[in-house]
C-alpha cells in the first residue's frame, strides 16, 4: 500500500517554469492541433450525415471536448490501453484511427472499425490499443480495472486510461473500480471528462461534492489531479506526468477531473 | 476408477489448467486465504500464490468486469461467484459485456472467461440465495453454458470451459459438492466436449431429460418406475448452450414420450425451450404431449417441506412419466 500517503496532490502545470509539453516541439504541437481540428471537422460531418439520416441510433458528438482526448492520449504511450464510454469518436481519432474507418462504422458498413456491428457508441481498435467505447454508464470502469490488472499480471510497464463522464461518478461500478484499483495498486488513470452535465442534469444536482471532486480520490487514498480540459497542453502535461509517475512506480493509480464542456447536446 | 468429490473434481480441473496455462487465474470472494467459501479452491493459494488466486472484495460488478477486461487483454480468468444468486448485481458485466464483446467489436476482442459457482437451491436459504439462473441467461447470444451433474462431468466440462474462447457460464450445485463419483486419473487430461449429452440410463418407454442436480432425481425416478414396468431413458444434456438436441430427438423417436425436468421456473424455462425444439423436429413421433417438471412458480421458500415440494423431485417426475405414458 505504499504510495498513497501523498493523496490528493494536485498536478499544476501553470506554475512550472518548464512544461513537459515544451518538449513536443513544433511538429508535435502541429500534430496536436491537427488532431483536434480533425475531430471537430469529423464531428461536424457526423452531424450533417445524421441529419441526412445516413447515420442512425444514438450519436454523441465530442465537439468542445477535443482537448481532453487529444491532450491526454498524447501524454500516454501509444501502446497504453485506453477504454471509454459512448462518446468515443474523439478517442478513436486521437489514437490515430483513420477517419474513413470511423465514418464507415457510423454508416453501418462492414469496412467500419467494428464491422458495422457496434455503431457510434462501440468503436474498437485492437491494433491501436483502444478497448472500446462502452454504452452503459460506468460499465467500462471494471473493464479498465481488468486491463490494468492484466498489465500488472504480465509485468508490463503500460498504464491504462479509463475515461468516464461526470455522470458515471454516481454509478456503483465506478466506486467498486476505484476501490479495487487502489487496494491492488493497479496502473490505471480514471479520467473524468467533466463537462458539467450527465445528459441534462447539472453535476451539482446529481453529484455530492461536485465542486471538489478530489474527495472522490481521497476516499480511496488515490492520487488526484485537476486539469483544464479546454487547454490541450495543460491536459498533456497532466497526463504525461501521471503516466510517467505510475510507470516509474512513483505513485499508484490516479483520478483526474478534466474540466471541459460540450458545445452540442447530449446526443444527436 | 478412483472416486472423488464433485468439489475435488472442480479443484483438480482448475489446478490442472492453471499448471498448463500461465494465463489462467482465479478471482472471487474468499477463494484464496479462506480456501473457498465451499472449499472448492482448497490449497490453490498455496500452490499458485496470490498473483493467480485472488481474493476479491465483495464487489461482484468490479471483479466480474475485471475478469472481462483481463480476458480482452489476453488472460483467461476464472471468476467464482460464491453463489450464482450474487451474480445479479453484476448483470451488466456478465450479460452486456462478456457475451457481446466479440460480436460488437467486429471480431476483435474475444472474451475467454469462465464464470462459475453454486446454482440452485442450496437448502433452506430462502428466495434471494436460491436462484437457478440458467433460463435467465441461456437466451443471451454469445455465451456457452454448462451444468455438470457428476464429479467426472464437473472436471471434464470445467477443463473444456477454461479452454473455450467464448464466455462460459458454469453452473455448479452446492448440494452436489460432497457427492462422490468415479473420475479418470489426474494425468488423463480428462475433458468433455460441449454439446454432447450423456445417456445416463437406456430405456424404451419414455425419455426423461434432466439437467444438474435433478439428473439424480430422474435416475431415482427411473428406478421407481422400472418396478412398475415403465423403462425410462434418462438423458443429461450437460450443456445448455450448445444443446445436444440430436441425442434428445433420437431418443424421443425411439420412446415416443418425453418428460423434461429442470430446476428453473416454468415460464420461459429451459424445459420449455427443449420441449419446443422437440416439437419442431419430432412432433409426429410423439404419442402424447410433452410434460415439464419445473420449480413451482413461486419464490423459493425457507420452510424445508415447502422447499422440497417446490423443487423438482422424484415424486413429481414419477407422476409426470405416468401421466404422459398412460396411453402407451
Amino acid at each position: 500500500m505504499q504510495g498513497f500517503q501523498e493523496s490528493t496532490m494536485a498536478v499544476s502545470s501553470e506554475n512550472n517554469a518548464a512544461r513537459l509539453s515544451d518538449a513536443l516541439g513544433a511538429s508535435g504541437l502541429l500534430d496536436i492541433l491537427r488532431q483536434m481540428m480533425l475531430i471537430r471537422r469529423f464531428e461536424e460531418r457526423c452531424a450533417q450525415s445524421y441529419q441526412q439520416a445516413k447515420i442512425g441510433g444514438f450519436c454523441h458528438l465530442y465537439i468542445g471536448q477535443e482537448g481532453v482526448a487529444v491532450g491526454s492520449i498524447a501524454g500516454l504511450r501509444g501502446d497504453d490501453p485506453i477504454i471509454t464510454a459512448y462518446r468515443d469518436h474523439g478517442h478513436a481519432l486521437a489514437r490515430g484511427m483513420h477517419p474513413n474507418y470511423a465514418m464507415a462504422e457510423l454508416f453501418g458498413k462492414v469496412t467500419g472499425c467494428s464491422k458495422g456491428k457496434g455503431g457510434s457508441m462501440h468503436f474498437f481498435d485492437k491494433t491501436r490499443h483502444m478497448y472500446g467505447g462502452h454504452a452503459i454508464v460506468g460499465g467500462q470502469c471494471p473493464l479498465g480495472v481488468g486491463l490494468a490488472f492484466a498489465i500488472q499480471y504480465k509485468g508490463e510497464d503500460k498504464v491504462c486510461a479509463c475515461y468516464l463522464g461526470d455522470g458515471a461518478l454516481n454509478q456503483g461500478a465506478f466506486h467498486e473500480s476505484m476501490n479495487m484499483a487502489a487496494i491492488w495498486n493497479l496502473p490505471i488513470i480514471f479520467v473524468v471528462e467533466n463537462n458539467g452535465y450527465s445528459m441534462g442534469t447539472h453535476i451539482a444536482r446529481g453529484t455530492s461534492m461536485a465542486d471538489d471532486l478530489s474527495v472522490k480520490a481521497a476516499a480511496y487514498g488515490m492520487k488526484f489531479a485537476r486539469c483544464d480540459g479546454m487547454d490541450v497542453l495543460a491536459t498533456y502535461d497532466c497526463f504525461k506526468a501521471l503516466a510517467d509517475g505510475i510507470r516509474a512506480g512513483k505513485h499508484g493509480p490516479a483520478f483526474v477531473d478534466c474540466q471541459t464542456y460540450r458545445y452540442k447536446g447530449h446526443s444527436m | 476408477m478412483r472416486e472423488i468429490q464433485y468439489r475435488e473434481a472442480l479443484n483438480e480441473a482448475m489446478c490442472e489448467e492453471m499448471q498448463r496455462d500461465e494465463r489462467v487465474f482465479l478471482i472471487g470472494e474468499e477463494v484464496a486465504e479462506y480456501n473457498g467459501a465451499y472449499k472448492v479452491s482448497q490449497g490453490m493459494l498455496d500452490q499458485f500464490g496470490s498473483r493467480r488466486v485472488v481474493d476479491s472484495p465483495i464487489s461482484e460488478t468490479a471483479f466480474a468486469g475485471l475478469g472481462i477486461g483481463a480476458a480482452m487483454y489476453g488472460l483467461r480468468p476464472i471468476v467464482e461467484f460464491m453463489s450464482w444468486s450474487f451474480c445479479l448485481v453484476a448483470a451488466d458485466q456478465i450479460i452486456n459485456n462478456a457475451p457481446k464483446m466479440l460480436y460488437m467489436s467486429g471480431g476483435q476482442f474475444p472474451v475467454p472467461i469462465v464464470f462459475r459457482g453454486n446454482n440452485g437451491a442450496g437448502g433452506q436459504l430462502g428466495s434471494t440465495h436460491s436462484w437457478s439462473v440458467e433460463s435467465m441467461f441461456a437466451s443471451v447470444p454469445g455465451l456457452k453454458m454448462a451444468i455438470p451433474s457428476t464429479p467426472a462431468d464437473a472436471k471434464g466440462l470445467l477443463k473444456t470451459a477454461i479452454r473455450e474462447d467464448d464466455p462460459v457460464f458454469f453452473l455448479e450445485s452446492e448440494r452436489l459438492l460432497g457427492f462422490r463419483g468415479p473420475v479418470p486419473p489426474v494425468d488423463a487430461d480428462h475433458t468433455i466436449p460441449f454439446g454432447q449429452a450423456d445417456v445416463k440410463l437406456s430405456g424404451s418407454h419414455c425419455t426423461i431429460v434432466a439437467l444438474g442436480r435433478p439428473v439424480h432425481f430422474a435416475v431415482q425416478a427411473a428406478a421407481e418406475l422400472a418396478k412398475e414396468g415403465i423403462f425410462c431413458e434418462v438423458i443429461d444434456p450437460r450443456t445448455v448452450r450448445p444443446l445436444d438436441i440430436d441425442t434428445i430427438v433420437a431418443s424421443v423417436k425411439k420412446t415416443n414420450y418425453l418428460v423434461v425436468v429442470d430446476q428453473t421456473w416454468p415460464f420461459a424455462s429451459i424445459a420449455a425451450e427443449i420441449a419446443m425444439q422437440v416439437y419442431e423436429r419430432a412432433m409426429d413421433d410423439l404419442d402424447n404431449k410433452i410434460v415439464r417438471v419445473n420449480n413451482d412458480d413461486v419464490p423459493a421458500p425457507y420452510n424445508r417441506t415447502l422447499e422440497q415440494e417446490m423443487l423438482p423431485n422424484v415424486r413429481k417426475i414419477c407422476e409426470a412419466v405416468r401421466a404422459v405414458t398412460y396411453n402407451a
